[in-house]
């Protein structure tokens, strides 16, 4: 297949679509091949999207501008609830990776603490099972839980 | 001598269609190198939301859809704050949207599924019984969607090579053989369906 085209396309277009077309244009239109087909082509497209263009009503513009801001504003606030929540989400890792931190240093000191006063509860009368390790971490968490509990810190 | 009267007796939709656009308090020049506000969305909508909608239409075959992909090409030339040198810049660009979402849209369709015969089955308003009787759409539809695209853009939307190239993706020098070679298929199609000569 050439894919020759005629230099005078361009005219003929414009004929088709304004419905103005001089004598000599039109002897040429049906002279030319390439004009010939433009025309049956472009004629019957042209009437076809008029036909479509009155298909139906349109959405309302207000409606669509509204919508589209109330998007925009969707986007936006997400855009800056992202980088909160991920603000959030560091902190969150770093605040574990500091409490483990803590632990590894803190906890055998406090086992070993706390296995001292098993050893010690003889000498000065504690039954045995008041110094067991978790006896005294749950009394620990009593006590830390003990204010919300009993509400007092006010409402 | 069909030829000659289908050809005059079909361009004054043509001529209606440039009235329309070279005319009127739509056609009101939009403020230069800006983004929108309200009114002039309003200016440019009312101007472009029809022959929008039509070239949806005819490339996808089914206005239900094409009211969707309308409207959220609207919201995309909304939100871009797209500073246009003039109306046809921002009309160009508007139009380069829609060609993408239709993009998007056959990237997603299954391959087994039609609009058009989803639409024919479906024959829910006045638009889609226009559409599902207009020869426009069953011819269009034996094309393939880049060639719908060109040959609309070319032809109803009167566009550059330039503009189409810009609008399609594609390098301006490929669009003169690409268009002869969708005209030549459209000819066909239209012959093979009694529509030409």
């Amino acid at each position: 297949m050439t894919d020759t085209t005629c230099h005078r396309e361009h005219e003929v277009l414009a004929a088709v679509k304004t419905g103005e077309i001089t004598d000599e244009l039109r002897v040429h239109a049906l002279e030319c091949q390439q004009c010939t087909e433009l025309v049956l082509v472009a004629g019957f497209m042209n009437r076809g999207a008029k036909q479509l263009e009155a298909a139906g009503p349109l959405p309302d513009s207000e409606y669509l501008w509204w919508r589209a801001n109330l998007k925009q504003r969707e986007i936006q606030s997400q855009r800056a609830t992202s980088v909160i929540s991920l603000i959030q989400r560091v902190s969150l890792v770093a605040g574990g990776l500091v409490t483990l931190t803590l632990l590894r240093g803190v906890l055998p000191e406090l086992f070993s603490w706390i296995a001292g006063l098993r050893s010690a509860a003889h000498l000065v009368s504690i039954p045995g099972g008041m110094a067991s390790p978790t006896l005294v971490i749950l009394v620990c968490l009593g006590l830390l839980a003990a204010p919300k509990v009993f509400n007092l810190y006010g409402a | 001598m069909m030829f000659m009267n289908w050809t005059w007796t079909t361009t004054g939709g043509g001529a209606a269609l440039a009235a329309t656009l070279s005319s009127g308090p739509t056609a009101a020049p939009i403020e230069r190198t800006s983004a929108m506000d309200e009114q002039s969305f309003r200016l440019f909508y009312d101007t472009t939301a029809r022959p929008l909608r039509a070239y949806l239409i005819g490339a996808c075959g089914n206005p239900s859809l094409a009211d969707d992909l309308l409207q959220e090409a609207y919201f995309r030339l909304i939100r871009s704050q797209f500073r246009a040198n003039d109306e046809d810049h921002r009309r160009n660009y508007l139009f380069r949207i829609a060609t993408n979402l239709l993009r998007d849209h056959y990237r997603r369709r299954r391959p087994e599924t039609s609009d058009i015969q989803d639409m024919a089955a479906g024959g829910r308003d006045h638009g889609d019984q226009i559409a599902a009787r207009s020869d426009l759409v069953h011819s269009l539809q034996e094309l393939k969607p880049r060639e719908r695209e060109l040959l609309w853009l070319a032809y109803v939307e009167g566009m550059s090579h330039k503009e189409i190239a810009d609008a399609l993706g594609l390098k301006t020098g490929s669009i003169r053989p690409l268009l002869f070679r969708a005209r030549k298929r459209m000819a066909g199609v239209m012959r093979s369906k009694g529509l030409a000569p």
